[in-house]
This record gives C-alpha cells, structure tokens and sequence, in this order.
C-alpha cells in the first residue's frame, strides 16, 4: 500500500504512546464520564482477569470510552507519525460511480464533492450557495432563467480552463437517454429536460410529413422542415417489418433564454394552436397530438434542452418552472461539469465507466483520485491546477471505505481516523457516553423520518385513524431513548432550520405567534388520540391496564431490514399498544424487496425518510405533488399541488415561503405520511482538526478543513481554510435588456 | 495416478453447470431488481439500464449468453451495482486476500491444532487431555462474531499490541487470522485425537510397542500418521467454509476480501456478482477436495484411486 | 458457515468415513452383536462423567427454556423504554437490553427458539439424510452414483448462499411456502393471514434451509455403514427368504448403522444452533422480536464494552449448550464405536 508522502510507518507502540495520561491497565484512573461506577470496577475486573490471563467473555466488560486521557476525548489525543498535510478520513460505502452525471450514491457523491466544482459551492456553515466556477450571475424575476458568468482562472486539472461548454456537455449528457442515468431527474428542472432525458424529445431528420394515420398512404396533416422539435406521444402500432410509425405532437415551447417575454412560438409550424404559455408553463398540460410520422426520420436532438453556453464564460440556464433554489442545485454531483473529450472516448468504446479511473480522470475541483483500491481506499491529491489551490492547507486524503460502525470506531480510537467522515454515525448505544467529550459534534441535518400511509388501504384510508395513530407516538420518547441524537421531534414535514427563508419564516411565526400548522392536533397527546380513533369507527375501552381498540383491524408496519428502523418499530408498535390498544405487526423486509412491494401498493406503513437534497422546503414538499414519483402513498391534493405551483413562482422569498408553510399545512390535514423526527448527525472529529464547521448537511469539504499539530496551544482556532467566496446579489434579468456582458 | 486426478478435476464441470443453473433461475425470481432504489428512476432510464445489461431478453437467452461468455472467454460480466468493475476483476482483488487470510488461519489451525490432538491423544484421560480438549470445546463454542471484538477489545483497545482493523502489515494480520483460525484449530484438535486414538489401540501399533520401538518414534510414525487421516480429509472442504467462514471475520477487520460478496451480492440483486462467486467457490472447493483425495491415497495405502 | 461442516466433517471422520475419500472401505466389525452392544455402551456412557454432566446440564437447561418464559413476570417481548439497559439487578436477574426487555425472559424464550431450529433441523436432516443414504448405499451400482453425484453437487452449493436465497426467496408472503404456512396455521388458528405470524414463517424457513443443507453429511455416513453391511450374511438371509428392499434397509441395516447416526445427530444439533447464530449476525436469521441465542449474542456482542451483561448470558447459554451437545456426541462415540469398544 502507497503510504502518501511524509507519512511513516506507525506501530502499535507508537500508537499506544498516543493515548496520554494513565496506563490502560491502572483502573484506578478511569476518570470521568457518567457510567464511569459501572465501567470502573468492570475495567478493574478486566485489569485482574487479563493479569491471570483468563481470556473468557468476561473481558468484554472494559470500558467502551476513552475516558482515559485529558478525560474527554474518545481514544487517543496524539497524532503519531503523520504528516500535517495527510487527512484521514472514513467514506464508508464504496463508491459506486465517480461521474458526476451518473453518481447517485451518498459515497459516490461524496467524493465527487471533493474533486469537482459547480458554478456554486457550498459555504462552509450555513452551506448557502457561494462562488465556485461562477463568480457572479443574473437571475430573472420568476425565477426560471439564470445566466452565470465563469471565472477565467478555473482549470482542469490537465491544465485546460473550465468553460461554459463543459457544463452544457455535461448537463445533456446525464439528460441523454442513452446514457441511462440514474440521477438524470436533478435535471428534469431544465426546460424540456424531462422530454430529453424519457426520449421523447426529438427533432425531424429532414422535411416530414405529418400524416393522419401510419402508412404512407394516409392523408397529410401537416409538414414540419427539417430540425424541427416534436414530441413523441405514443408507438402506432407495429406496421410491418420495415416502417415503425410514431404519434408525434408539437413541443410545447423551447427555451428562450430572455426573461419574461413568452417562449417562442413552437417550432412545429403546423401546429395551429400551441398551447398558450403561461408564467409558468406546467409540465402536466399535454402537448396537442399532431398526427403520425416514421419513427426513421426522428433523431435525438439536445438542442432544445434549456442550457446553452452563450460563450466560453457565460452559461444561460432556462429551467422549465421557477425553481427559486437553483443555486443551491447546481453544487449537486449531476450538475457538475464533465470534460467531452475526457469522457467521450471511453463512451465510444462502449467502456462509459472507465475515464473515472485513477489513470483517466480530470477534474475541476480542489482535489485529484490518485488511488483506487477497492472496497478499501481511496487516495486524493492537491489538484495542482485548480484555481484556488494557493489556500488548500491538505495535499493528501486517505479516504477508507469501511462499512461497520464498530469498525470504524474502533479505528478513530485509536488514531486511525483524524474524522469519522459524514457517512458514519457512532452507533446510538454510544451517545450517552460520548455526548460529553470535547471531539464529539453534533448537528440538525436535513434530514425527516417518516412513516408513509398507503391512503388507499383500511384502515390508513381514513384519515381519522392516520391522525390518531400520529397523535399516539410518543415521539419525544424514541429519540430520548432510541436515538438518543438530539433529534427534534417531527410534527410537520419540512425540519424547522431549513434554509432559504424557512428558518426565519418558523421563527417569525412562532414569534408572533402563528400557528402555522394547527400544531395542537399533531402533538402526543393519547386521550385525543383515542377520542378521534373512537370517532373513525373503532370505540377505544380500557382493558385492564390498558386500551384496546374495538375492531380495529389488521395494521402491519413495513421496514427495511435495519437495526435503527427496528427499535423505532418496536417503540412505535410499543406505544400504539399502550396508548390506542391497536395491535399493529411489525415486518421487515430487505430494501430491495421492500421498494418492489411499496411501488406495487402491498404495504399499509411504511418507514421512509427524507434527505433534502438541496436547503429548501421544496425538496421534502416536492415528493407530495400527485405526480412526484416519490409520491407512493396514493395521497393527492389539487390544492395542494396549485399551492406548491404557485409558492415556487413567487419572486418575494419571504411570501414564497409562507405559500410553502400553507401548502404543508394542507398536507398535514391530510396526513398522507406520519412525521417521527428531524434527524441529528453525531460524529466525531479529533481535537486537531480546524475548519470544521457541522452543518444541516452533514457535508464536510476537505478545502476547509487542517490540521493544527499545536491545537492544544489555541483551542479555539477554528478558521476554514480555503472559505469560498460570496455572490454578490445576483443581477437581474429584465425583459429585453441584455445584462452586460 | 494422473489420470485419477485428471477425471476428477473434469468431475467438476457438470457439478459446477448445475450449480449454476440453479443459482440463476432462482435469483432471477427474487423479488427486486438491481436497479430498484429509493428515488425512483424514470421508466426510460430503467429500461435502457436493462437493455445494456441484457436484462431484458428472455431468460433462456440471458443464461445461454452469460454460459457462453463464460465458457469462451472467462468472462462473468459487468457488477451491476459497482457498474466500473466486472465480476472478474472483482474477484481477482478479492480472492487473493480471502485466499492469504484463509491459508494463513488454516496455517495457524494446524500449528495450533493437531499438536493439542496429540496431547490429547498421547496422554488421554489426564489433565492434559482434559486441558486441551476443553480448550478446543472453547473454540467450537464460540462464535466468531463473539471472538472476534472480544479479542480486539483485549489486544487492540487495551493491550495495545495488534491494530483494530485493515489489512496491510503482518500486525494487521495476526488477530482475524487467529479469530478465523480458531475454530477450525478447535476441530482438528479433536480429529486429530480421535483419530490417533483409534490407530494407538489398533494392532499394528501395539505390534510397534511390541518389537520395542521407542514411544516417540511410535506415536510419531505410526500413531500420528493415523491421526492424520481424519484431518486431510477434512483440509478440504475445511478450507472452502474458511474462506466463506470467515466473512465474519472479514467485516469486522473490514478486509477486502471476497466472502462479504457472498450475502451482499444477491442482497443487491447483482446476479453476476452472485453467480461468480458461487462458482468461484464451487471451484475452489472441488479442487481442494480433489487434493485431499490424492493426499489421502498418499497417507492412506488402503484407499484406491479410481 | 464453517461451523457447519466442521462439526460434520469431524463427525464423519470419527465414524471412519472421511468426506471425501474413504467413502468405499468396508468396516467388518460394525456387525450387530445383540441387545448387549446397548447395554455396554449405556454402561460406557455413564461411566464417562463429562457426557453424564453435559447430558443433565442439557436437561435442566431444556426444561428452564420450558419454564422460565411461563413463570417468568417479564414478557421477552414487553418493552421499557425509558428504562433502558440496566446491568442485573433483584427486579431483572440478567438485566435489560437496550429496549429495557427483561434479559432473562429473552435468553429463555430464544432458547426455545434455539434449541427447537436446532432439533427440527436436525430431524429433518435425519430423515433425508437416513433415507437418501440407505437408499444409496444398499442399492449401489448406477443409483449410488447419481445419487452421490447430487450429493457432490450440494456440497459445492455454498450454503450461505443458499439460505439466502431460500430466504429471500421463499421468506416473502407471495411465495408458495408461505401460502403452504398459512394453510397449515388454518387449521390451529382463526386467522391465519394475521402478519403477525409472519416472523415464526420466517423461523420456520431458517429450519427449512438449515434441516435441507445439513442431512448431506448424515446420507454419506448412512451410506458407507450400509455398504460395509450389506454384504454381511444377516442381510443375504434376510434378502433369501424374501424380505423386500424397503424392509431390508429401514427394518435390518438401519438399525445396525445406529450408533454412528446417533452420534453424528448429536452433533449436529449444536452444529446448526452455531448456524443460526451465524446466520442472526448476518441478519438472515430470527428476526425481532422474537430471539434465539444467536441474535442476542450478535447484538450482544456488538456492544460488550458498553453493556458486557447482554454478551455474557446469552452467549454463556450458547456457549454452555454447544460444548454440553459436543461432550454428548463425543461420550456417545466413545460409547457406540466399536471399534473402541474392542478393549
């Protein structure tokens, strides 16, 4: 194994100097934390039984926490035989695609992050979009068409500048049907980028005619010059052997780019009437057929797809519906710029997935993959041409790829690991005792977990009883004692410290005193509950000690085959025991097995959860509208919909957001998915990592962080090392003003 | 002599066709595709992943082309869920490792096994005996995934002496190879008892004792060559479930090797993945278990080939 | 994995019969000699004081897995969350989980668990693995080797791999097992689509997978003893005066076969708890909220810094019955093999 330079062989010696203080053999000294009675005499009995070399189970009594040391930190306090600028860190899962356009993995996306740069970047902290690739761009009033303008000093890391035609590539090349990508909806947000990517999107060979029926022989409709856009609607049937025909109907609208005026007329120009765009042209309004064509004279046409690079620094975007946080997008792993003739080669030899080997990639972003070991480890390195590079304080990252929590505890104890990394959480039965060290860190991610109602199913179908089995989980009581995380209690959909607005909008609500959310029918509140399942049909009696429903049938709890999702289960079967005297069935399934039966509807709860993708309400109210895909629980809402429609093409942000909270309020009346909590991520950082800021993504940059040999000197330092730089307010596009160049 | 080994090893095939038969017509029907995830993927985009894949011909065609792929150039195609690796190049990162971990620990059963055997044997019904026989019984009753942390709660968290986990120097090795050694040394130990006390009570050896021959030599010549045959025996298939035995041990020490495939692969639906392994595995276990025959016809003067 | 046919291997090996070799030599003396070779071998057994005691730990602990769950005041399903773990104390002998679920009630209940995968699978391997055996080794010739050939072919079958497809497989409630479930639980029970019964389908298909990959070292065993005795002049006698095959195999070479498979039963019983167990950890095993030894040494495990007392107890248990089965089946070869027997 290629040991980064500057670093030495370590041995355990070295390493068992590393834990300062006390010998592990004194259990005298074991100090402090809270169970430190128990612990104490059990790793005094541990110190006895190793001495007469017993080696029975009864070792296993040694204290779990390294409350040896300074008495605060977890494991050792050291850093032996490393160099400064060396970082280890854990990435967990392997990394399944380390393209962009394709990855959509939480380990993939991980390290993406790491070796590309979008035209924003997240700010260390709050993670509100800053400059990356962009150093400032124009944005028009509804939100739907952005043009950003690219520093000149951004490089590859072959020494080539990033340019506005390496985003555009790499946009429509995700888009492409052909390259089946899975992330590929990310960028459904583009104009006709969902056409694009279904196939669906195509433009016409050469001059065709439109005819009324298949076959050659029908009555001419229409006939459309060559290059022109169509829609495919749907395959005529089969016509023989030679011919397949196709029903094609005009594209709606094509991008513009110029705010506010109408899109162009539709380019087919038979079509007599296109449908008349709105300010917000909705995806649902079904193009008007046209008639028939063979399918031969249709090919793939990218152009239409609403992203152009005007010139080498400038990207015009134009998204298909105001999409107040595209900002924040464009720092996800599929909208980040891939190289044409880095990629295309490998793609033409049909072998799409090897320009991301070591020996093959360039990158864009701080950091370069040097080594690739599987399932093993990855090594990165100082990206020497990226523009910024001056500032990077880390030249070499050790990433491991280990998957067991234990494991990977075991490995930051001792000293293997500078960080657990922002995919691994200490297991839960270790919070208690690791709360109180000075190298634990805790933060609200964006992150809600859920239960999902199949509305279509009884007795979930009346909303009484989904009501009233929210109303008897004791929320609070699963994360006092299973999660133990700090977590917030759920009893809406959107986490409170959301960004874009959000955080401020709760707090000013709460300030003055809005009740938002009709919050006393969401809370614990167990006689309510009963009196409301009591209401549904099914008479809640005592029953000795406790409840039981009256009729109340068969309520089976689906999750997948998780350890965490289990114990919630369990408390939540617990509860609804105790408080409702509804008897529900716990089930676990494999994932794989359990996505296939929730998509098929054969299930009556399910445990999900939601990660934001991007810091706005949007990405959790999103997966209700009637025709998200994420949207599995049959649950469907016009208002809601128009509300959420309506709420994304509001320039002001502080009413777009007010619009978001009332569309959530209409979700929760209707109470399609029962809230349990916003998720906390723990993890643990050694002492002599700086500029790390926890955040609502649980993301961390290796651009901000170092590493401080003298961290005991200044304990407070704690400045990012290469902090990205802020937008200036973004300009405006006006109507028929072209923003200056 | 060659030819024994020869028809054995062809024995193989057949075995190893129908294996594979089975293993993909019944991962085929699971429930759940290699690309059924969370976030839901658009119907086009799934179905060009599965025609790229060749998941959407008909089943007797996707098993005709993977057997021929497989018959006419080694190839056991693309890992669907790590779509930048192909099966065969993940076995070839894995196996070695497996294989360095599984020879080492089978090494160390043997080291630590079969002399505890023949103290056993040698001086039965004695302390000894019940010393080392009760120190096997601890070993087969104790799981690894039990043995395993507590060991690297001892000497990794608390001595100091062995790291926590990886795979790198030979301190890195000491501790999953006793944990997956362990058992297996457990299992000799008692096999090579048995089987030493049943050659010490047979005639020839008290023919041995007879003619005057010295006791070392008779245990050493005689007794444990007896002892021994039990234990070849069992080498083979022994080494096979070491390598898929110690998937155990393999997670815990996070080491790359290839037992871990085992459960994740058809967990993920990644049917090459799994077929590869299985047969990967059947491989190996046949060959072995041929080895072991033609050492045992070594050992075992009474065994004919054939 | 291993554990399985290790013990089988080792079992094996001590009944004269190595997996893969010796599978053609004779064994002269293995003829029956009489009610007396019971008799001596009863005699031999309890003269063997570890046998004697594993045998009776094994009673008692049989019947506390019996009792306890019944007497106990603790369900082991009964949740406290907000006690939480709590080392042994007056109210909770054991000690809680991590639930607060009394230890003590879940050790007891999970032994059940344990112990009835444990006997189920090994009757069933018993009754596969004696027939298909028998068969094959009286019969010989074509049929032995087909049937040996399918053997062979199991034995590559790497068994985790198989438990998991049978338990993906078959372990969903659209399979034809569970339909076969539910029909059988018709008849006991009201109601038998409750999915409440869904976690004792998915034991039941543990039993299943381990019972199927475990009776293929009890048929290479059966059959080496019926080929060392069916050339011995009882079993000519019998086939002259015109006793059928079936009454020849199951009626006279069985029975003489016996004390192998007694012993090689012996130790399959703990060789199959180990594989539950294994099979816990990876998550393929029982499922919460029952238990079986198995998992809560694997959960236990995970966490025996923090709360040693929930790997001490259910690992002990485990721990305890597997060296009490293997002291059994060793006594028990010592006592039944007869070629021990001679001095």
């Amino acid at each position: 194994m290629r040991a980064p330079s500057g670093d030495v062989e370590r041995g355990p010696r070295a390493r068992q100097m590393a834990f300062s203080g006390s010998t592990p053999r004194t259990p005298g000294r074991s100090g402090r934390s809270g169970r430190s009675g128990t612990l104490g005499t059990l790793r005094a009995w541990l110190a006895a039984l190793l001495a007469s070399a017993v080696a029975l189970p009864l070792g296993a009594a040694v204290g779990g926490c390294g409350n040896r040391d300074e008495g605060a930190y977890f494991g050792a306090t050291e850093r032996v035989g490393k160099a400064e600028t060396s970082f280890y860190i854990n990435g967990a899962a392997e990394p399944e695609y380390l393209d962009p356009g394709k990855s959509n993995d939480t380990a993939s996306g991980a390290l993406i992050n790491q070796m590309f740069e979008g035209l924003t970047t997240p700010a260390a902290g709050d993670l509100h979009p800053a400059q990356g690739v962009a150093s400032r761009y124009e944005k028009s009033d509804d939100n739907r068409i952005f043009r950003f303008h690219l520093r000149p000093e951004a490089r590859w890391s072959d020494g080539k500048p990033v340019t506005a035609h390496d985003f555009a590539y790499a946009w429509k090349r995700a888009l492409r049907p052909a390259t089946a990508s899975v992330a590929a909806t990310n960028l459904h947000v583009l104009k006709n980028g969902e056409l694009f990517n279904t196939g669906t999107l195509k433009a016409t060979r050469e001059e065709v005619r439109v005819r009324e029926r298949p076959g050659q022989e029908a009555a001419v409709v229409a006939t459309l010059p060559k290059g022109s856009f169509v829609v495919v609607v749907e395959a005529a049937p089969a016509q023989g052997p030679s011919e397949r025909w196709v029903k094609i109907a005009a594209l709606p609208s094509l991008p513009t780019y110029t705010p506010g005026q109408q899109p162009s007329a539709p380019a087919a120009p038979a079509a007599p009437a296109a449908p008349a765009a709105s300010a917000a042209p909705a995806a649902s309004a079904a193009p008007r057929p046209l008639g028939f064509v063979p399918e031969a004279l249709l090919v793939e046409d990218d152009a239409a797809v609403g992203v152009r690079a005007g010139s080498d620094a400038v990207l015009e975007v134009e998204l298909e519906r105001p999409t107040p946080y595209f900002p924040e997008l464009t720092s996800v792993a599929t909208f980040l710029p891939v190289r044409r003739d880095v990629v295309e080669p490998f793609e033409k030899r049909g072998e799409p997935e090897l320009w991301f080997r070591p020996e093959n990639i360039v990158v864009n972003g701080p950091y370069v993959l040097d080594t690739w070991k599987f399932r093993y480890e990855i090594t990165l390195r100082k990206n020497p041409h990226y523009w910024d590079r001056e500032r990077l304080k880390i030249d070499h990252v050790t990433w491991m790829c280990v998957e067991q929590a234990h494991t990977v505890m075991n490995l930051y104890k001792v000293g293997d690991l500078d960080y657990l990394g922002d995919s691994t959480s200490p297991p839960s039965e270790y919070l208690d005792s690791l709360s109180g060290m000075k190298d634990f860190r805790r933060s609200r991610v964006m992150m809600t977990y859920w239960y999902e109602f199949n509305v279509r199913k009884p007795p979930v179908n009346d909303v009484r009883v989904r009501r009233a089995l929210n109303m008897a989980v004791d929320k609070q009581q699963i994360i006092d004692k299973i999660l133990r995380g700090d977590q917030l209690v759920a009893t809406h959909y959107v986490p409170d410290y959301t960004g874009s607005g959000y955080a401020e909008q709760a707090e000013e609500d709460r300030a003055r005193g809005v009740d938002a959310f009709a919050a006393a029918d969401l809370q614990f509140d167990p006689a309510r509950a009963r009196a409301l399942l009591t209401e549904a049909g099914y008479p809640v009696e005592k029953d000795g000690e406790g409840y039981k429903a009256r009729g109340f049938p068969a309520l089976e709890l689906l999750y997948n085959t998780h350890e965490g999702h289990k114990q919630i289960a369990i408390a939540a079967q617990d509860m609804l025991k105790r408080h409702l005297g509804v008897t529900i069935s716990l089930r676990n399934e494999e994932w794989k097995v359990m996505l296939k039966n929730v998509r098929d509807g054969h299930y009556q709860m399910v445990r999900f959860g939601w990660n934001g993708e991007y810091n706005h309400p949007h990405t959790w109210l999103g997966t209700f509208l009637s025709n998200s895909p994420q949207n599995r629980t049959g649950w469907s809402d016009p208002e809601f919909d128009e509300l959420i429609r309506v709420a994304a093409a509001t320039s002001d942000v502080g009413e777009s957001i007010r619009l978001y909270r009332k569309a959530e309020a209409r979700m929760l009346e209707g109470m399609p998915k029962m809230p349990v909590y916003f998720g906390t991520r723990s993890t643990l950082v050694k002492p002599w990592v700086k500029g790390f800021l926890p955040n609502a993504r649980g993301l961390q940059l290796m651009r901000w962080l170092w590493v401080d040999p003298e961290w005991r000197a200044h304990p407070e330092q704690n400045e990012v090392a290469a902090p990205a730089l802020d937008f200036a307010a973004p300009g405006r596009l006006l109507p028929g003003v072209e923003a200056p160049p | 002599m060659i030819r024994f080994v020869l028809k054995r090893l062809l024995s193989i095939l057949p075995t190893l066709l129908i294996v594979a038969t089975v293993a993909f017509v019944m991962m085929r029907f699971v429930p759940g595709g290699p690309f059924d995830q969370e976030r839901a993927v658009p119907a086009e985009v799934e179905r060009a992943l599965r025609a790229k894949y060749h998941l959407d011909d008909p089943l007797a065609k996707q098993y005709g082309d993977w057997l021929w792929a497989l018959v006419s150039r080694g190839d056991l195609g693309p890992a669907f869920k790590y779509p930048n690796r192909t099966v065969n190049e993940i076995i070839a990162l894995s196996l070695p490792i497996s294989m360095q971990l599984g020879v080492l620990a089978m090494i160390f059963a043997l080291l630590v096994g079969v002399p505890l055997g023949i103290v056993g044997a040698v001086r039965q019904n004695t302390w000894k005996d019940t010393a080392a026989m009760a120190t096997a019984m601890v070993g087969v009753s104790i799981p690894r995934f039990v043995l395993a942390p507590l060991m690297i709660l001892i000497f990794s968290l608390t001595l100091f002496w062995f790291p926590v986990a990886r795979w790198e120097t030979w301190r890195h090795m000491v501790l999953p190879v006793v944990c997956a050694g362990l058992p297996m040394a457990a299992y000799l130990a008692r096999l090579t008892r048995g089987g030493m006390l049943e050659v010490i009570r047979s005639d020839f050896v008290r023919t041995a004792r007879a003619k005057g021959l010295s006791e070392r030599r008779v245990i050493l010549r005689h007794a444990l060559r007896g002892g021994m045959l039990p234990v070849v025996s069992y080498l083979g298939p022994g080494f096979s479930h070491l390598l898929v035995g110690s998937l155990v041990v393999e997670k815990i020490f996070n080491i790359p090797g290839m037992g871990r495939y085992f459960v994740e692969a058809a967990m993920n639906r990644d049917y090459n993945l799994v077929l590869g392994v299985m047969l990967v595995y059947g491989v190996l276990l046949m060959v072995f278990n041929a080895l072991v025959d033609v050492a045992y016809a070594f050992i075992d003067p009474r065994v004919e080939l054939g | 994995m291993a554990e399985v046919s290790q013990a089988g291997a080792d079992a094996g090996a001590g009944a004269g019969q190595g997996a893969g070799a010796g599978q053609g030599k004779v064994r002269l003396d293995a003829i029956e000699r009489g009610s007396s070779l019971w008799r001596d071998a009863w005699r031999r057994l309890r003269k063997n004081r570890a046998s004697v005691v594993s045998g009776v730990i094994l009673v008692v602990l049989v019947l506390a897995c019996i009792v306890v769950p019944e007497v106990s005041s603790w369900r082991y399903d009964l949740a406290d969350l907000k006690l939480g773990a709590t080392p042994p104390s007056a109210a909770h002998w054991m000690g809680t989980d991590y639930f607060g679920r009394d230890l003590m009630a879940r050790v007891f209940f999970g032994g059940r668990v344990s112990f009835t995968v444990g006997v189920i699978a090994t009757l069933v391997s018993f009754t596969i693995g004696v027939s298909w055996g028998g068969i094959a080794g009286y019969f010989g010739g074509k049929v032995d080797a087909v049937m040996m050939r399918i053997v062979d072919a199991l034995y590559t079958f790497p068994f985790l791999v198989l438990v998991i497809l049978l338990m993906v497989f078959f372990a969903n409630d659209r399979s034809v097992l569970h339909a076969a479930f539910q029909l059988v639980l018709s008849v006991a029970v009201e109601n038998p689509k409750d999915p409440a019964y869904f976690p004792i389908f998915q034991i039941a298909v543990v039993f299943a997978a381990l019972g199927a990959i475990s009776w293929l070292t009890m048929a290479r065993i059966v059959r080496g003893q019926v080929i060392a005795l069916r050339g011995q002049p009882f079993v000519e006698a019998a086939r002259s005066i015109g006793v059928g095959h079936r009454a020849i195999i199951f009626g006279h070479l069985i029975p003489n076969a016996l004390g192998p498979i007694i012993v090689y039963t012996t130790l399959t019983i703990p060789e199959v708890m180990m594989t539950e167990a294994f099979l816990s950890f990876l998550g393929l095993g029982t499922q919460e909220p029952l238990s079986s030894w198995g998992l809560l040494a694997s959960s236990g495990a995970e966490t025996m810094d923090l709360y040693p007392w929930l790997i001490l107890f259910p690992g002990g248990m485990l721990a305890v019955t597997l060296l009490c089965f293997n002291f059994l089946g060793d006594g028990l070869r010592d006592a039944l093999d007869p070629r021990i027997r001679k001095d």
